[in-house]
């Protein structure tokens, strides 16, 4: 994995060292920090399992097997956008497996999908929004069908404009030293120091991410969105925003939706909020950078939001009444 | 054999060790339930036992040195990564409060939608605000004892516990109005005791929850200030 400029994890370093020990009795930093305690405790253990199995995934899936997966493009991206029914990871793990089998050639636009649908298509989180609208089911079934059908239209979209260019060089073609490692050690020791060396790297993406989240949590109140509940529109556009700023993890992203009240947002807005977040938010957009380049990432931001806000919208138009 | 192992190797397992050591610690002293839901402490187990294989695995490993430079970006991954242990140790009474709560929420209370109340009979309830708002008509005109912090920013003042659906992340607050003449002197934080009767509260046409007739008992901070669902 490659890293980011050294100047500017020192900056981060630097800032987030002076805001814990100079700044600490501000309630925006300590309750910016809290929230970042909460995202780590969360979510590092499942990130740690993510990077394990992506060791593992590194010494003993054969390339074979993985060739036998190489599906038509399309075909490859509706089968990996429902992986999360039998591999049910949030967002943060997705990232660390993805690297590895990236780098033993599963087809780009295929993991693409995964990443995408990943968490949302999953039975934990459909549980969980299952329980979080007081077990009305159109609101997880919605939530699972939209999901799907974004994450399988943004991976074609994204596919297509990039023309399979879609990963970082030294994923699609690693250098061989890189790929062969030490040959000596036991392949369970070098699957554990591949896991060990992407924590290492995705970790400081992560903590960088959950800090952000945390800060913007803190600043933003969320009654100013109450101005523009009432235009569908505006309610939809707005929960978007709000799901980048709070990089809440899809498992408990229903219950934050659900307290926004559908009495104030229309259920269409909830929905925009629990489909974008676990897609795009700011803890995610510094992880995709392990494992795309820029220009994935500036063709992804649109691709996602304006995909998702028009199926927000469509699901509005269509049964925003019935609701 | 003599093994060597690279600086951003050995950067890697302090890393782990730290952490390993942080889950325990939380998980052992129950700490964790400050930051997580009650239920998830298997994920720290989970993060124990990844940790520790982690560590084995590259105690184990003898890979070689590499480029002073690699080790040089790797310290900082590995600074970064600790961030937030550091903020465990140096904070740890910490808890989401009043600014919080004015920041998460979308209105102070949840307003209701029930008509034609009937008032229940009972012995008095103890209870607390999100079992009491989630089955407001079944409750509505008994006894109750709530226990959760003050804040007085709105025209009525509220008591308000975080819920905790995964972690502090997403927790929310639960607030309900209550009336009282003798938390003047009080501040916002505050940790209460209120034994009162469930009623609701008529704000501009909307209903909402509200513990009338309340006798309020100032109590010390709990050490487990959040609710899980």
């Amino acid at each position: 994995m490659k890293s980011s400029s050294p100047k500017l994890d020192i900056l981060f370093l630097c800032v987030a060292l002076a805001m814990l020990f100079l700044a600490g009795d501000s309630p925006v930093i300590r309750t910016a920090f809290l929230s970042l305690s909460g995202i780590v405790l969360e979510a590092l253990p499942f990130m740690l399992i993510g990077a394990i199995a992506g060791g593992l995934i590194e010494e003993y899936l054969p390339e074979s097997a993985v060739t036998k997966l190489r599906y038509a493009k399309t075909k490859a991206i509706m089968i990996a956008a429902l992986a999360g029914l039998v591999l049910p990871v949030c967002e943060c793990a997705v990232i660390p497996v993805l690297y590895r089998l990236l780098r033993k050639g599963i087809p780009p636009e295929a993991a693409l999908a995964y990443m995408l649908a990943g968490p949302v298509v999953n039975p934990v989180v459909f549980t969980s929004t299952l329980v979080a609208y007081q077990f009305n089911p159109v609101v997880p079934v919605l939530r699972v069908i939209a999901g799907y059908v974004i994450a399988v239209s943004v991976a074609i979209i994204v596919s297509r404009i990039l023309k399979g260019k879609i990963v970082r060089d030294d994923i699609s073609n690693p250098s061989p030293c890189e790929i062969k490692g030490n040959k000596k050690e036991p392949r369970i020791i070098r699957a554990s120091r591949h896991a060990a060396e992407d924590i290492l790297k995705a970790g400081k993406y992560f903590v960088m991410g959950a800090l952000f989240a945390g800060l913007l949590q803190s600043a933003f109140g969320r009654n100013a969105l109450l101005s523009i509940a009432s235009n569908p529109v505006l309610a939809i556009a707005g929960m978007m925003v709000l799901a980048f700023l709070l990089s809440i993890c899809a498992d408990g992203d229903a219950f934050v939706a659900a307290s926004f009240g559908k009495a104030f947002f229309p259920l269409s807005s909830q929905l925009a909020f629990m489909l974008f977040g676990p897609m795009l938010d700011i803890k995610l957009l510094l992880m995709y950078k392990i494992v795309f380049p820029w220009k994935t990432i500036l063709v992804l931001i649109p691709c996602i939001t304006v995909t998702v806000f028009l199926a927000s919208l469509l699901l509005h138009l269509l049964i925003g009444a019935v609701l | 054999m003599k093994r060597f192992r690279s600086v951003p190797m050995m950067l890697a397992a302090t890393v782990y060790l730290c952490w390993f050591a942080a889950f325990l610690w939380l998980l052992c002293d129950g700490r964790y339930m400050m930051y997580l839901s009650r239920r998830l402490w298997p994920l720290l187990l989970l993060g124990c036992i990844s940790c520790a294989t982690l560590v084995i695995g590259i105690l184990s490993s003898n890979k070689i040195a590499t480029k002073e430079n690699e080790s040089r970006e790797d310290l900082l991954n590995a600074a970064i990564m600790l961030i937030p242990i550091l903020y465990f140790l140096l904070y740890q009474g910490d808890t989401l409060g009043s600014f919080a709560l004015e920041r998460r929420v979308v209105s102070m209370v949840e307003s209701i939608e029930c008509s034609d109340l009937a008032s229940s009979a009972g012995d008095t309830l103890q209870t607390d605000i999100y079992i009491l708002l989630n089955n407001y008509p079944s409750v509505f005109g008994r006894q109750v004892v709530l226990e959760g912090a003050l804040n007085t920013s709105s025209s009525q003042p509220v008591l308000y516990r975080f819920l905790i659906v995964c972690c502090l992340n997403d927790a929310i607050p639960k607030a309900i109005f209550f009336e009282s003449n003798c938390i003047d002197t009080l501040e916002n934080d505050v940790w209460l005791r209120l034994e009162g009767t469930v009623d609701s509260l008529h704000i501009n046409g909307i209903v909402y929850p509200f513990i009338r007739n309340t006798a309020v008992t100032v109590l010390p901070k709990p050490g487990s200030p959040y609710m899980y669902p």
